[in-house]
């Protein structure tokens, strides 16, 4: 049995198979958030994180379980790099700012009063770290020859998975990061630092969408699933998929954060329905 | 003092090399040099297969004599059969996708033949319509398990194998996962395992059109 999706050569069949990593990593990182509530609730120093947290950081953790398990995870593991792309996007785009639009306040300055942690998640709140980070990780992420290597074991897999979303955490943080003492980027720098992040995702979309072969081994000798779509077209969905549905999600962000900008130099209060607002000024997260 | 020129005694030791050198440049010229598979991306055999001789039937139902009726092209030959459920389709798949980047330069010159070693399942309008979802052009041949297995006797490539402990419908069947290119002097150099991938079947179909 394995315990992470990765290429085995074999041929698909819909038959349901258990990924217990994947199922230790959700179950971690649920725990880790009932801890913190825990804590919140026993301290008294503080409300329990209001519904709305608990929604974003359950559907960012319902994210990373999509992504990563049966079948969109087997999918794209060893069979299709359009999958392999869904859970790109999943993990990056998606989990990551709802995992952080989840953090409780209380926790959020809870762990701020801890130096270490607090300089911390100041310098990860950094624009230049965060686009270095996501697209170092990016690239190499889709480089043929590590992907092929990678994707080969599920150590391997795995590290590529966790890898999009440290990227992921690393991109939204500081835009997204929700204390206004971590996140010092002004909102016309944070529709910059948007901007800028759809730039790089450029490179490996145009190399899926316009070459003249497959570039991963891994999805061209994998056994087909629909025989309608051979490997190159495949690979020609992943790519469109990288470009087009992979920015929504920065361009949704990049939505809100200039009509919230609007709407206050209008003069009118921001609407709160991604998040209360901060003793900062400006809106908690985005 | 000046530099020597070579002697009369020089010039007859360099005569056979100069002429071996003109020989081989003759033949280069007229084609008759031996097919050298440098350059390709699939493995070379160290002792060239003869190119087989055998008779199937075509999924249109005529007999088809493999070597008479693929003289004087490149010839891909490959066993196999239309429920495999990875070698096969992933094997075709790639060989139709690098031909449909070569033009007829190339692909006039070359045969795709593929052999049935499930003839069972595979009868003639089943492989017609499986291989025509790959590539038209694709040659399938239907036989009885003798004559498919003395063709393979042939090629020293084993007889096929019907998985044991299966489904008695759906079973599978141990066949060889590669794909033997004969040349135009009718011998396999090279040989595809189940693993070459479109860029090497483009660049290797057009050397072997070339060269071949």
């Amino acid at each position: 049995m394995q315990w992470w999706c990765s290429a085995t050569g074999q041929p698909w069949t819909w038959a349901w198979r258990p990924y217990p990593g994947v199922w230790l990593l959700v179950g971690l990182l649920s725990l880790w958030y009932l801890r913190i509530r825990r804590l919140e609730s026993v301290g008294g120093a503080a409300a329990p994180p209001p519904g709305q947290h608990t929604a974003w950081y359950a559907s960012g953790v319902f994210c990373i379980w999509l992504a990563l398990d049966w079948p969109i995870g087997a999918l794209g593991a060893g069979y299709l790099a359009s999958f392999h792309t869904v859970t790109y996007i999943l993990l990056s785009l998606v989990a990551p700012p709802c995992l952080i639009l989840g953090i409780p306040d209380a926790a959020m300055r809870r762990a701020l009063e801890r130096p270490r942690l607090a300089l911390a998640l100041a310098v990860g709140a950094r624009p230049w770290l965060g686009l270095a980070v996501f697209n170092a990780i990016l690239l190499a992420t889709h480089v043929p020859a590590i992907v092929d290597a990678a994707m080969r074991s599920q150590v391997g897999a795995m590290l590529i998975d966790l890898g999009w979303l440290v990227g992921g955490l690393f991109l939204w943080w500081p835009v997204m990061g929700p204390s206004p003492a971590v996140v010092r980027l002004r909102r016309p720098l944070k529709l910059g630092y948007l901007f800028l992040s759809t730039l790089v995702p450029i490179i490996p979309s145009a190399f899926l969408t316009f070459a003249d072969y497959p570039l991963y081994a891994t999805y061209e000798l994998a056994p087909r699933i629909w025989p309608i779509l051979t490997a190159q077209q495949d690979q020609q969905v992943a790519g469109l998929l990288m470009k087009i549905i992979g920015d929504l999600p920065i361009w949704f962000g990049f939505g809100v954060i200039f009509f919230r900008w609007a709407k206050e130099e209008a003069g009118t209060p921001p609407p709160a329905h991604l998040g209360a607002r901060t003793r900062g000024g400006e809106a908690r997260g985005l | 003092m000046g530099q020597r020129l070579p002697g009369p005694r020089a010039l007859a030791l360099l005569l056979p090399v100069l002429l071996g050198v003109l020989g081989v440049s003759g033949c280069r010229r007229t084609g008759l040099h031996r097919f050298d598979p440098a350059g390709l991306a699939g493995p070379q055999l160290g002792q060239p297969i003869p190119k087989p001789d055998f008779t199937l039937t075509t999924t249109a139902g005529q007999a088809f004599n493999f070597r008479q009726e693929t003289k004087g092209f490149v010839t891909l030959l490959f066993f196999g059969y239309t429920h495999c459920p990875d070698i096969c389709p992933v094997h075709l798949a790639n060989i139709a996708a690098a031909m449909s980047r070569l033009g007829p330069e190339v692909n006039n010159q070359l045969k795709v033949v593929f052999v049935t070693t499930d003839p069972a399942r595979d009868t003639p309008d089943v492989m017609r319509r499986w291989l025509d979802k790959f590539d038209p052009r694709f040659i399938g041949l239907v036989g009885s398990d003798s004559a498919i297995n003395a063709a393979l006797a042939q090629l020293r490539m084993g007889t096929p194998e019907k998985e044991t402990g299966t489904d008695p419908v759906n079973y599978t069947i141990g066949h060889p996962a590669l794909v033997l290119a004969f040349t135009r002097d009718d011998s396999a150099h090279v040989v595809y395992p189940f693993g070459i991938r479109q860029a090497d079947w483009a660049h290797d179909l057009r050397l072997l059109a070339q060269g071949g």
